[in-house]
């Protein structure tokens, strides 16, 4: 017997905690009632059951999985997800419980325990979903092509709030687009408008480096007494960066040493950027959410001054 | 309401005007044309951004030396504040180099980014300001006696809160700088009773200056206003 589900709005979550209960007890049942329910879903949604069921079972349910070879593929393939950068779609077309159940599963898969248990309890925590973007995008203004979606587990709630965001520092504060001569520092960085040096030279060649937030978690607290007449946020504890070394405008193996967990502090905020007519996010690394939807985004976390952020690298 | 706005924009336009005449004189606008030369050597040399906290619509003069009878090189203009913004934005400079409480800057530009609109014309070459009319954004946690990491802390905003909130920016002005270090005066009566209470100010920062006013050494400044810096936790650029 399979849960019926709505095609339109299925029930992802109940599917996945029907598994998860099972799998100890009658992991071949459980198998088969799992492959007959995601038959139907679309890989995004299959992916998200996949992630949701995972952060349930326990050790004796993954024994018992593990006792067959299409169980053990299946924990594999769910294992091996955790490594990958998931795709992200694009949220604001997904209904709220879509919506809820794909951001639920990114944090229960890759969230450190306290944002897990934040999520569990019904604390209000964000997630950061970035999609990557070169810092030479839109001539160094950066893009708001990732999200940041407040979610809110409380009283049943089970809402989240997408809003549009760049996670990601625009090439307008690096220092190779700095004037030199008649030219740019760095030839590739001729478009770009540049405003300000900023960053850390992590690799002694005299020009600073631009950084982002690397994925992971942070706690994070209300700035107190504001920022440019606005709420802001700030992290509470040392964070980490990464560094494009290169110049190339990406963030990745090219620049063998990129992460900087020391130069940063807890600088690199949540706050109000330009608006999306603007085309500018005001990002040297902080998260930035468009002036013209931030009071949503403010309304949207209430009176909360302390919170999770889960960020992650997607596609 | 909407009077005082009228007035205040006319009286903006008419300084701006004037800008743009002393302006043409200067050079104004091209940060490729040669520096000012200027009679007086600063006492201190230092290198950061800082902001123009100028609110007289006639802007803000900048001299051939470091008092206020020397020759006016050009003007700066005013912080901008549209009605439908509910912050202002300042004018950005360079600081150089330090005598006597002014300050020589050069580089000064609008932030067309917060203003959105087409920067005003202003005099860019180097010349001299009141440090009374220039402000920092600390991202330190901590003020202190001298300019040294090591040397004792003087002044705290609250529990490990930075010094680059609206409030501490707002109430804070230049007193001398050395290097990558600012000297920042602040008054009392700056700060609304709610956040004076959260100040932690030893009694070595009022040391020598009239009552209500503390100052205390600060680095980690970030010379843009519309978000943080990064990287300044780890002091001087690698070699």
């Amino acid at each position: 017997m399979t849960t019926s589900l709505n095609p339109f709005d299925p029930d992802i979550e109940s599917v996945a905690r029907a598994f998860a209960e099972r799998a100890a007890a009658a992991p071949d049942e459980a198998l088969s009632r799992w492959r007959a329910d995601t038959v139907s879903l679309s890989p995004v949604q299959r992916a998200t059951g996949a992630r949701l069921a995972a952060s349930q079972l326990n050790w004796q349910a993954k024994a018992a999985l593990g006792g067959s070879s299409s169980g053990s593929a299946l924990l594999a393939d769910w294992e091996s997800d955790r490594l990958r950068a998931p795709y992200v779609p694009q949220l604001p077309l997904l209904t709220t419980r879509q919506t809820y159940a794909y951001c639920a599963g990114i944090v229960l898969q890759r969230g450190t325990p306290g944002a897990i248990n934040a999520l569990k309890q019904g604390r209000m925590i964000l997630l950061g979903l970035r999609r990557e973007t070169s810092t030479l995008a839109n001539r160094g203004r950066g893009v708001y092509d990732d999200h940041i979606v407040v979610l809110n587990g409380g009283d049943g709630l089970r809402t989240a709030r997408v809003f549009p965001a760049c996670t990601e520092p625009g090439a307008q504060y690096s220092q190779r687009a700095a004037p030199k001569g008649t030219g740019r520092v760095d030839a590739r960085y001729n478009d770009v408008i540049y405003k300000h040096a900023e960053g850390f030279d992590m690799n002694g060649d005299g020009i600073k480096e631009v950084g982002r937030l690397r994925a992971g978690t942070y706690f994070f607290g209300e700035k107190p007494k504001g920022h440019l007449k606005a709420r802001a946020f700030q992290a509470t504890r040392t964070q980490t960066a990464e560094r494009d070394t290169d110049g190339d405008g990406r963030f990745n193996a090219l620049d063998p040493i990129r992460i900087d967990p020391t130069t940063v502090g807890t600088t690199m905020y949540i706050h109000r950027g330009g608006t999306q007519a603007s085309g500018n996010t005001w990002s040297a690394g902080c998260q930035t959410i468009p002036n013209d939807v931030y009071p949503r985004f403010l309304a949207s976390m209430g009176q909360m001054s302390s919170f999770h952020y889960v960020l992650v690298d997607g596609y | 309401m909407a009077t005082d706005h009228r007035l205040r924009n006319a009286a903006l336009l008419l300084a701006t005007a004037g800008f743009a005449t002393l302006a043409s004189c200067a050079g104004t606008g091209d940060p490729a044309l040669p520096a000012t030369t200027t009679a007086e050597p600063p006492a201190s040399t230092c290198s950061f951004g800082a902001f123009v906290a100028e609110t007289d619509p006639a802007g803000l003069n900048v001299r051939s030396a470091p008092n206020a009878t020397a020759k006016v090189l050009g003007k700066l203009p005013p912080t901008f504040v549209e009605p439908s913004m509910n912050y202002g934005v300042r004018v950005e400079v360079d600081v150089v180099g330090a005598r006597s409480g002014w300050f020589l800057i050069r580089n000064a530009r609008d932030n067309e980014a917060l203003t959105d609109r087409p920067a005003r014309p202003m005099f860019s070459g180097e010349g001299w300001v009141s440090g009374s009319k220039l402000t920092v954004k600390s991202q330190a946690d901590v003020g202190r006696a001298r300019p040294s990491p090591k040397a004792p802390v003087v002044l705290r905003i609250g529990d490990n809160e930075t010094f680059d909130n609206d409030v501490v920016i707002e109430a804070g002005r230049l007193a001398d700088c050395n290097g990558r270090w600012a000297q920042v005066e602040f008054a009392d009566q700056r700060f609304a009773a709610k956040d004076r209470s959260s100040l932690k100010i030893d009694a070595a920062a009022r040391a020598g200056l009239p009552p209500g006013r503390f100052r205390a050494w600060v680095d980690r400044l970030c010379g843009i206003q519309e978000t943080s810096c990064d990287g300044l936790a780890g002091g001087d650029p690698a070699p």
